[in-house]
């Protein structure tokens, strides 16, 4: 991609760029370990708690 | 046909053994209310280190699941397990990179999708997606054709999971981790519920490709959402949309949040073409930015010649300002209670 105004010197960008604006920040500071109170959800009374409502999602691997 | 995250964690041990024992501790940990992630890999080109993991998992019979939502020119793709924060996602990766001996951020060879919890609306989905665009550290020109799932075609096959060809994907209805920490507002008072209020409903950001590109999609996904959901941070999320509506008005864009950048999966097939007419109208404003921005810095060694930040900067300063606000009220909100 060229881009230029009328005589101005063109130049070339390519179709991914940095960004100019962005500037990396220092890394995160860490949650605080304190948790406020906690609630428990709330269970409608006609919930069905499925199988996989249970079970802990793992990864899994796809091949196509 | 599946592998436990624990199974993962201890293939990774060997060559990142701090980052992995800080998983193992900390890998469920919400940060400040901000939502999940999760994570899946699109391999676009060689996939010999993604065979080894397979291998090291198991073995293909082991680990392959029954998934068919993956990047059209995937070799493989694999689903990471679910963490409680954008801190974890990126400690999960740098593991994984250590292990193939090579990047994954900023490498063409991936793209990583970021998955969080709630199917934000179409308006959302759009704040989302330019947010998501113009705060990335890295600005890309797409084609449609690099926003090909599986899912973008075969409406016939999969009937409700047609997704189109966007940035921003709905889930395809596959499984949610929902024990995580969700911080709900009842009686304008914080309240932690132990469960996300989802079923399976998810939000994907495609393409990302870096470090910023998670935490920007964590933090806006956070806002939108709890935006949505009436749930804690609803206020900054709604000063947020507006905030970025007003942006995109400033700079006479406000017309690309009228079309669909999402999908609604509705089984019906999308029209792509309004959705990618407003990604290049987006695009090509951002890289008519770079180019001043780049004569700019050629001419006056780096002294801005024009007082207008520009949308780039002014995308940087309004994710730079929520990010700072709502870290510094989890932590007061923390020194409250501490009190």
């Amino acid at each position: 991609m060229r881009a230029h105004q009328p005589g101005s010197t063109p130049i070339d960008i390519p179709e991914t760029v940095p960004n100019p604006a962005y500037f990396p920040r220092p890394a995160p500071e860490p949650a605080p370990e304190r948790e406020p109170t906690k609630a428990p959800e709330k269970v409608p009374e006609k919930t069905i708690v499925s199988r996989s409502d249970c079970t802990p999602v793992h990864g899994g691997i796809s091949l196509r | 046909m599946a592998y436990t995250v624990e199974t993962l964690l201890s293939v990774l041990r060997p060559h990142c053994p701090a980052k992995v024992d800080a998983l193992r501790k900390d890998r469920r940990r919400v940060e400040h209310g901000l939502t999940t992630v999760g994570l899946k890999i699109h391999c676009l080109g060689d996939n010999q280190e993604l065979l080894r993991l397979i291998d090291a998992l198991g073995g293909e019979f082991e680990v392959i699941a029954n998934r068919h939502y993956a990047h059209a020119r995937a070799s493989v793709t694999v689903v990471l397990p679910p963490v409680g924060s954008a801190r974890s996602a990126i400690w999960l990766l740098e593991c994984i990179e250590k292990y193939f001996g090579h990047s994954i951020f900023h490498n063409p060879r991936y793209q990583v999708q970021v998955c969080s919890p709630c199917r934000l609306s179409g308006p959302r989905a759009a704040i989302l997606a330019i947010a998501f665009y113009l705060g990335s550290d890295v600005l890309r020109r797409y084609r449609l054709d690099d926003l090909t799932t599986t899912f973008s075609q075969d409406a016939l096959l999969f009937g409700r999971k047609h997704r189109g060809r966007r940035i921003v994907l709905y889930d395809g209805e596959g499984d949610l981790d929902r024990n995580f920490e969700w911080w709900d507002l009842e009686k304008s008072r914080l309240s932690i519920k132990l469960r996300l209020p989802f079923a399976t409903e998810r939000t994907d950001v495609l393409t990302c490709q870096s470090k910023t590109d998670i935490e920007n999609v964590n933090l806006m996904t956070t806002l939108l959402s709890h935006d949505q959901m009436l749930a804690y941070w609803k206020h900054l999320g709604r000063r947020c949309m507006a905030d970025v509506e007003a942006l995109l008005q400033r700079h006479i864009l406000g017309g690309i949040l009228d079309v669909p950048w999402i999908h609604p999966a509705t089984g019906k097939r999308a029209d792509d073409t309004q959705f990618f007419s407003a990604l290049q109208e987006l695009m090509t404003y951002a890289f008519d930015e770079y180019a001043r921005l780049e004569k700019e810095r050629r001419n006056q060694a780096g002294q801005s010649t024009s007082d207008r930040p520009g949308i780039l900067a002014e995308m940087q300063a309004l994710l730079r300002h929520y990010r700072a606000e709502l870290l510094a009220r989890s932590i007061g909100l923390s020194q409250e209670r501490a009190k």
